[in-house]
């Protein structure tokens, strides 16, 4: 099990990262690091605007959704169910899958593994034969930061985004709210960049580095979201 | 064990899934999984109807099947 991951997720990674910091016009592992993870995140767009659209589609939907709400009232199941076969009729997919959900955390492991070997430099037995050796690697960012140490700056400003991404996510005017899910994105909103900020602080700064990209890549993407929102409301 | 095992995927419906715990209520108004029932309700049913083993693989085999690729609908335990 261990070796399948390493064999299809792990080493994949790392030979990509390493190509990257090869064709690099300088050497730096922390632009390697941001490249990677902006490469991942752009793989993932096309899933991303599928959302988008469906959800416009969705809005268009809504009268003759609640009509099926209000029909169905007592009846969870054949909601359900009249609402699946709504979706079907009109070509409508508002669902995620959850599969890659599911999948996302053994990636993050593969990533943190990935972006530590890449630090260390102890690549020599993973890479590809059509991938060359960098050698020594520069682990120091734009010249001024060791990314293979802790660094409070940038543990601090993953936390940051995080707390702006969950912040942004937070539903508007949702109406009355019961207790619990009022405590629960309370937690999500406070105790998760918090948490970010811990396990960071004693991280290597290159893990706080992919950290701090990715999240400021899904604060992009939902403030085109909520532009798009907006237009559409005016 | 199959009384546990069931308890684990209710667990995860309160805590963690985007189907059925309040924060994932709050967060996907309209659903998250595209089959009907979702995978996790899925598995307990298939676990409840066909025992531990086969309910765990039946699970497994669904999760998968619930990709990007795939159209969903609905999907009752055999």
């Amino acid at each position: 099990m261990g070796n399948i991951f390493h064999l299809i997720l792990t080493q994949p990674l790392l030979n990509t990262l390493i190509w990257i910091y090869n064709i690099l016009p300088f050497k730096d592992m922390g632009v390697a690091i941001i490249a990677l993870t902006l490469l991942i995140r752009l793989v993932l767009l096309p899933s991303f605007h599928r959302q988008l659209k469906s959800q416009k589609e969705l809005q268009q939907l809504q009268p003759k959704l609640n009509e099926i709400k209000e029909k169905y009232k007592n009846d969870q199941q054949q909601q359900s169910k009249a609402i699946m076969e709504l979706y079907r009729e009109h070509k409508v997919n508002p669902f995620s899958s959850c599969l890659p959900l599911l999948i996302q955390l053994p990636i993050l492991i593969a990533l943190y593994s990935v972006f530590l070997s890449g630090l260390k430099g102890d690549i020599g037995s993973e890479l590809y034969p059509f991938i060359a050796n960098p050698g020594d690697i520069n682990t120091v960012f734009l010249g001024f930061v060791e990314l293979s140490n802790p660094n409070l700056y940038f543990a601090f400003a993953a936390g940051i985004f995080q707390f702006i991404q969950s912040k942004m996510m937070m539903p508007k005017n949702q109406g009355p709210q019961d207790a619990t899910a009022k405590i629960m994105s309370a937690q999500f909103t406070y105790f998760m960049p918090i948490l970010t900020v811990i396990i960071s602080m004693r991280l290597p700064a290159g893990l706080s580095l992919y950290w701090a990209v990715t999240t400021l890549f899904a604060i992009a993407q939902q403030y085109y979201i909520i532009r798009k929102d907006q237009k559409r409301s005016e | 064990m199959k009384t546990l095992a069931i308890k684990i995927v209710e667990l995860y419906q309160l805590s963690l899934s985007p189907d059925h715990s309040k924060w994932g209520k709050l967060r996907f108004p309209h659903g998250y999984c595209q089959y009907f029932p979702s995978c996790s309700e899925y598995t307990k049913h298939s676990i409840q109807k066909n025992g531990l083993i086969k309910g765990f693989f039946q699970g497994l085999y669904r999760i998968i099947r619930c990709n990007p690729l795939s159209r969903g609908g609905i999907d009752l335990v055999k």
